[in-house]
Formats: structure tokens, sequence, C-alpha cells
């Protein structure tokens, strides 16, 4: 029995997305032998982490019926922001801890906008992703943010700290990253499944009204799970500049199309209440795991971002019609 | 005078429910026919069959003589008939003239919008009714009274011969209904005739040439407006036979004289246009029954005691403690003890998304989790469980998607979600509304057993025949005050309607 209820609690979308995944390892597999090598698999994690734990963010804040456009620019900014500072001599834990600070308030903005002002997510997310892109390009006035400097390690020498875990690895193979991205993960999928904060966010995104006469206060979820965003956005900013050393202030433009559809693909719907953590990791392993496939198989790199928009839309298509179905 | 329409034994039924039954009477051209019953007695299907929304299931409806199949509303218009909605049709967003010629566009060979022709054509049907409007603004900007005058000014600007009016008057003041019918007074001159539909009795006396009653889809007789009197259109709209079965009813358990005391008071509370300087009590152990029209206030009444939108002014009492600071949300009126059923099953009760066990589970916190807000799903499971069981929700399992239900296992589960917080006041706002007749009974059953426990619930139903029966004691209101209290069950029917119609 309660075995089963483990199964059965994985919807028929996870399973179809599951499905998919395993289908296409199994055919890059087929194709080139080293698609399953342990070192192509990892590396797949460590890709994935960025993307991920943005898109784990986004799953909350789509459930809870709402968008998020500002993620790229605020990944963007947190990391410029932070670089930045390291720059100017302020210990590498600060200058993180400050850039997380303002991702969390670039998110409790964007929910002030949303709840209070009553701005329509789609729009409020829209204008501050040009306030934070903006802000980014203003703090080095469009110049580069590089860390890999023997004058940068000079000034502050815990930048060297700093660079050396967003390249390192543990046991000499498993990639930091891809350990953060695994423990957000767990993190991410404890408080969506298993504490009331998620349950409620469900039931907001569900049925907003109905969740007001169940005494929930419907702003407050919908701008913790915005701030979520906005934290997780800033962590994966620092990630990323940790691995590459350096920052733009261009860094992540576009990103949040591959977060929200890594979401979508994993099941969540932008009618709000539906989405899991668990699908959108498939989701975001799917677009990944097709992303190097074909590179593997030797195929042109821009004929990735045909087939991930065919799997978005075969992935909402298949969702559709079971719902007919159903019906 | 010839006869423009006839229902010849018409009849229609959704599921179970029989909406017309039979129905047989002739319309004159150039009448003013008023149609009257209470909510559910049929009239509006009655309406729907003729501008097209609904086809008769049985019977035929006649117009000049032909039988006529009205399958689709522009069927209707083409014949020549007309509907003015209770609820405005209009979009806000286009002008007067735009919303008065929408879907007849005039334009010119070329496909050239002909806005000054038209602008022209709006003034004069504006101007017919004496109102000074400006007809190229949006309606969005107008007054629900103003609007309700474009949408006549729409149905008429279709050549209509027969104008169906669907409670025209119930958003307008006095003078704005005065205007309203020497506007018909004067389509009725044109030879135009006009089917009325409306609560207010004053009002179809007022108006009407004739009157058609119906109770429960049945059609009880027409007569003329200067043949009868307003008690005797009570009379029959109520129906004498449900007194006989009421008088033998009585609730003995609370005709007990001993001292009652208020688990809430309500003084001179204020919100809006639909709550306005209601004061009430609500004895421990009643079933207070509020009864008034659509629109009449008691929805934000309940809704304002809720929380659901804080009251401008004015006091609350729970149990003997006056709430400083009203009730300003649901949370805090849940926290005391209170516990709301809402109208809109759909929209405000339940998680289409989720299972039973969820829709139960949503309203509670500690009780669901333990420390740090860690659901457990144990605790979630015994608690919809035991009130699933003591509401016997007819259901598979608790993980049950709540959409595959009926209507009336929805509610009861909607209901358990509310018992479950324990509150010892309960307002329920139509719960027995879309539900079959079996699960309104056992729904009452419910809210006795609460009664008989010592909890307090306040009723409200459209259905005036299970306020009389069910409560102890009926509030009347009207336009968003309290306009009568009826305590006594003698004649009780009559006296909520006279309350509601006249208050």
């Amino acid at each position: 029995m309660e075995k089963k209820s483990v199964l059965s609690r994985f919807r028929g979308r996870e399973i179809g997305v599951l499905t998919g995944l395993i289908l296409l390892i199994i055919v890059f597999s087929l194709a080139n032998h080293r698609f399953a090598s342990l070192d192509n698999v990892l590396n797949i994690l460590r890709q994935v982490s960025v993307v991920g734990i943005m898109a784990l963010g986004m799953t909350c804040v789509i459930v809870c019926g709402d968008i998020d456009l500002s993620v790229g620019a605020t990944y963007g900014m947190a990391a410029m922001l932070s670089g930045t500072l390291m720059l100017k001599g302020i210990h590498c834990m600060a200058a993180v801890g400050i850039g997380l600070l303002t991702g969390l308030l670039i998110g409790l903005l964007n929910g002030l906008v949303v709840t209070v002002l009553r701005v329509p997510a789609m729009i409020a997310t829209l204008g501050m992703q040009y306030i934070a892109r903006g802000c980014a390009l203003i703090v080095t006035e469009g110049g580069v943010v590089n860390l890999m400097t023997p004058k940068a390690s000079e000034i502050n020498p815990s930048i060297a700290s700093f660079l050396s875990f967003g390249s390192g690895k543990v046991f000499g193979m498993i990639p930091n990253m891809a350990i953060v991205f695994i423990a957000v993960v767990i993190i991410m999928a404890f408080v969506f499944h298993k504490t009331i904060l998620g349950f409620k966010m469900r039931a907001v995104g569900g049925n907003a009204n109905a969740a007001v006469v169940s005494g929930i206060n419907q702003r407050a979820m919908r701008i913790v799970a915005l701030m979520i965003m906005g934290f997780l956005s800033a962590f994966a900013g620092m990630l990323n500049f940790a691995f590459l050393n350096s920052v733009q202030g261009t860094m992540g433009e576009g990103i949040e199309m591959d977060v929200i559809a890594a979401a979508i693909i994993g099941g969540a719907s932008l009618s709000g209440g539906e989405g899991t953590i668990v699908g959108t990791v498939i989701g975001v392993l799917i677009m990944y795991v097709l992303k190097t496939g074909l590179i593997y198989i030797g195929a042109s790199a821009y004929l990735q971002m045909v087939f991930i928009g065919v799997v978005i839309i075969i992935a909402v298509v298949i969702d559709v019609l079971t719902k007919i179905n159903r019906e | 005078m010839e006869n423009i329409i006839e229902f010849s034994h018409v009849s229609k039924h959704f599921g179970a429910i029989k909406a017309l039954r039979d129905v047989s009477f002739t319309i004159r051209k150039g009448e003013c026919h008023a149609i009257i019953g209470e909510n559910g007695a049929g009239k509006s299907t009655l309406m729907n069959i003729l501008s097209g929304i609904y086809l008769p299931d049985g019977g035929n409806v006649l117009y000049k003589g032909e039988p006529v199949k009205i399958s689709a509303p522009h069927v209707a218009g083409g014949l020549g008939i007309s509907t003015v909605y209770q609820e405005l049709k209009l979009c806000p967003n286009l002008t007067i003239t735009e919303n008065i010629f929408l879907g007849r566009t005039k334009t010119t060979k070329l496909g050239i919008i002909q806005k000054g022709d038209m602008d022209e054509q709006a003034r004069q049907m504006i101007d017919m009714f004496h109102i000074d409007l400006d007809v190229t603004q949006p309606v969005g900007r107008l007054s629900i009274a103003q609007m309700q005058l474009v949408e006549l000014a729409k149905a008429i600007g279709k050549d209509a011969e027969v104008l169906i009016l669907d409670e025209p008057t119930s958003s307008l003041t006095a003078a704005e209904t005065r205007t309203l019918f020497t506007v018909l007074e004067r389509l009725k001159k044109e030879g135009r005739t006009l089917l009325f539909i409306s609560h207010r009795l004053s009002e179809i006396f007022a108006i009407a040439d004739r009157l058609s009653v119906m109770r429960d889809g049945n059609y009880l007789g027409t007569y003329e407006c200067g043949e009868i009197d307003e008690n005797k259109v009570v009379k029959l709209i109520t129906g004498n036979e449900l007194y006989q079965e009421l008088s033998g009813e009585q609730d003995e358990a609370d005709t007990a004289g001993q001292e009652r005391h208020a688990v809430l008071e309500v003084k001179n509370l204020n919100r809006g246009k639909l709550v306005r300087d209601v004061s009430f009590r609500l004895y421990e152990g009643e079933i207070l029954g509020l009864y008034g029209l659509q629109g009449s206030g008691r929805t934000e009444l309940v809704e304002t005691v809720f929380g659901l939108h804080p009251a401008e002014s004015g006091e609350i009492v729970l149990r003997g403690e006056v709430q400083k600071k009203g009730i300003r949300s649901p949370a805090q009126a849940i926290r005391r003890e209170i516990g709301l059923l809402t109208e809109d099953r759909k929209n405000r009760g339940i998680f289409a998304k989720m299972d039973i066990l969820e829709n139960i589970a949503v309203i509670h916190n500690r009780k669901i989790s333990s420390r740090f807000g860690i659901l457990s799903r144990g605790k979630m499971k015994q608690m919809a469980e035991e009130y699933c069981q003591k509401l016997s929700v007819k259901m598979d399992s608790l993980q049950q998607n709540i959409q595959n239900l009926s209507g009336g296992n929805q509610q009861k589960v909607i209901i358990a979600r509310m018992l479950s917080t324990d509150p010892g006041i309960i307002l329920a706002d139509e719960p027995t509304r879309g539900v079959d007749v079996g699960a309104k009974s056992e729904i009452f059953a419910i809210f006795h057993k609460l009664k008989k426990e010592k909890k307090s619930v306040i009723l409200i139903s459209s259905e005036l025949k299970e306020v009389v029966r069910e409560c102890d004691r009926v509030l009347v209101m009207r336009n968003g005050r309290i306009v009568g209290e009826v305590t006594d069950r003698e004649n009780r029917e009559e006296q909520i309607l006279q309350y509601s119609f006249n208050g």
C-alpha cells in the first residue's frame, strides 16, 4: 500500500517526461557509446545546475500562478555586483552574501509590485528585467569583471577560494556545481512537497479566491515564491561566476526562457496550481541531454534549439490530450 | 386584441429538475405582460426559451400564429424578439454607439465604418430617454443605471416587436425607474409588446396590463392587473398547501423560554452600498435565515462579518467580546471560530486540481503540520477521514480528485473543510445551490445537528421555502439594509415576501 502511494504520487505527466528522458538517453547512448560515460553524465549535471536551480524557483512562481521574466537579469546583476565588490577588496563571502541579498530584494520588489500594486507578474517582472539589466551594465559601465588576473588576487586574496570552489571537484571527479545542484533540489523538494508553504502555494495557484476564503494570505505566498526565485537566481549567478572566473553585464540574457521552458516541460502549468520539483528536474535534464546528445552525434549546434522547441510543444500537447481524455 | 405569442404545453427539464411543466398561455400584441414567481419558479427558463437560449423539451411556441423553433438568439432577433438581460451584456471598452450597433455595424461598400451616421442614430435613441449622454464615450464610464438604458436602447434598436425585460429595475433608483417606465409606456404606444419580469409587485401594478403567475415550473393563471390585488398575488406565488405542511412541523425545542445569549452581535455595520447600517444578533443554537433577492446585500453582509471585505464602520461583538479592530481577514475569522460556506462553489470553494484530502486540509495550519510547518500526511488523512465520514461523503478514496464528485458531494467536502475548523458560528451562503434534492435534505440535517450542538448558523437561501422551513427566525434584506425580522411561524412566507418586495 505504502509502496503504491509513492508511485501514485507521480502524476501521468511526470511519468511521461521521465519516459521521454530515458528514451533520449538510450538513443544517444546507442548513437555514441561515449555519451553514457561517467564523465559526460557528470558534465551534464554540472551544466544543468545553473538553469536547474533557477527552474526550481520558477516552479514555485508558476505554481502560484505568476511568472518571472527578470530572472536572467537578476542572475547577471547579482554576479556583477559581487564581482565588483570583490575587486574592491571585500571578502568573497561578504560579497556573495550581498549578491544573494540583492536577489532576495529584487524578488521582494517583484512580489510587492505584483500583489500590492496588482501589476500582472508578466509586466512587473518584464520591467524589473530591464531595471536589473540596466543596473548590471551601469556598475561596470558595460565592461567585464575579471577575477582571473594577478592584480585581482593581489587586491583580494579571498578571490582564490571563490574561484577554486567554482571549478572544484569532489574526489577529483564530481563537480562542486553538480553537488550544489543536487543539494538545492533536495531542499526545494522538501520545502515544496513536505511543508505547509508549498501546499499553500499550490492552493493559491489552483484557486486564489478559494484560498483566500480558506484563510490563506495569498499575497504573502506569492511574495515568498518570487523571493525564493530572486534568491535562487542570484545564487545561480554566483555559481556560474565562480565557474567562469569573469562576468559581463550581459550574462544570462535570454536564460529566463530556458528556465521557464524547463519548468513547463516538467509539468508546471502556466494557469497555476500544477507543477512539481521532480518534474522540473526531469524537464531541465531533458533539455541538457538533448543539447549535449546532439553535439555527441555531430548535429549542428543550432539544431538543438529546434529540438527543444519541439519538445516543449509535444510535452504540453500530450498533457492537454490526456486531460481531454480524462474528461 | 390579437395574440403575438402563444406558449402551448411547453415543458423543459434539466436533469431531474423539471423547470417547466406543461405551460400554456398567450401574450397579446401591444400589451405589457408581467411574469411573476419566486426564484426558481421557471420565469427565466421560459424567457430563455423565447430568446433562443434553450429549446423546449416538449410543446410549442407560436409566434404570430405560426409554430417557431427558436434555436439560437439570432433566430429570436430575426423574429423581432429582443431581450434586455438582468446582467448587463455590454463591452465596457466600446462607446455607447458602438455597443448599440454591435453586430450590425454600418459600413460603406468598402467596409469603412460610418461613424457619423451611427452616432447620430444612437443620439436619437438616447434622447428618447430624456437623458443627457455623450454617445461617443465608453460604456465603462457610465453608471449601472445608464448602462441599463443603453442596453435597452440596444434592444429596441434591433426593431424589436417583442421586448423581454428581465428585472430591468433591479439596480435603478426610484427616479431612474420612473424614466424607464415612461420610455416603456411610449414603446407600448408604438405597438410593441413588453414582457416584464420583476420581483417588485408595486412596479408590476404600475406598468403591466396583465400578469401571469408561475410556481415550481407550473403556470397558475393570467390575471388582468385591474382585477387582482397584491395580497392575492402573494398568496398565488407562495401557494397555500405549503402552510398546512408547515403548521404541523413546529419546532418544540426552541420554544422553551430559556435565557438565550447572543454569540454574534453586529451593530451598525457599514460596507459599501450593500451593507448599510446593519444590526442584528445571532443566538446560540439557532438557525437564522437571511432572505433577500439577488443583490440585496446578504452575501456582502456575511462576507464582511467573515473579514473578506473589512467593514467601514460599525461593531462586531463575538461571544460578548467587542472586536475592536473588526475582523480584517478570513484567517482571523477562522481563528475566532467562524466558518463560511461561499455561494460560489466553483470559483471560491473547490480547488479543482486537488484531491479530497487536500481540499479539506487546505484550511489548516497547526492541525496538519508539526513544528516548523512540516506537513504530516497522517494528520491530514485522519482529519479528512473523520469529517468525510461524519458527513457521509460518497467517494472512492480521499485521493480522488474533487471534480469527479457530484455537486452535492463536492458541497459536502466544502462543508467538511469548514466544520473541521470546529466553528461555533457558521455562515452558510446558498449551501444548497446546484445540489440535488437528496443532498439538500442531508445538508439541512447537518445544520440541525449543529444547532443541537449549540452552534449557530446563518442560512442564506434564495429559495423561500427553505428559509421558511429550516430557520428559527428570518431577517429580510433589501438594498443593503435589514428591512424586517420574521419570528412567528404563521404566514411566514407572506410576511417575508411583503418585506422583501415592499420593505
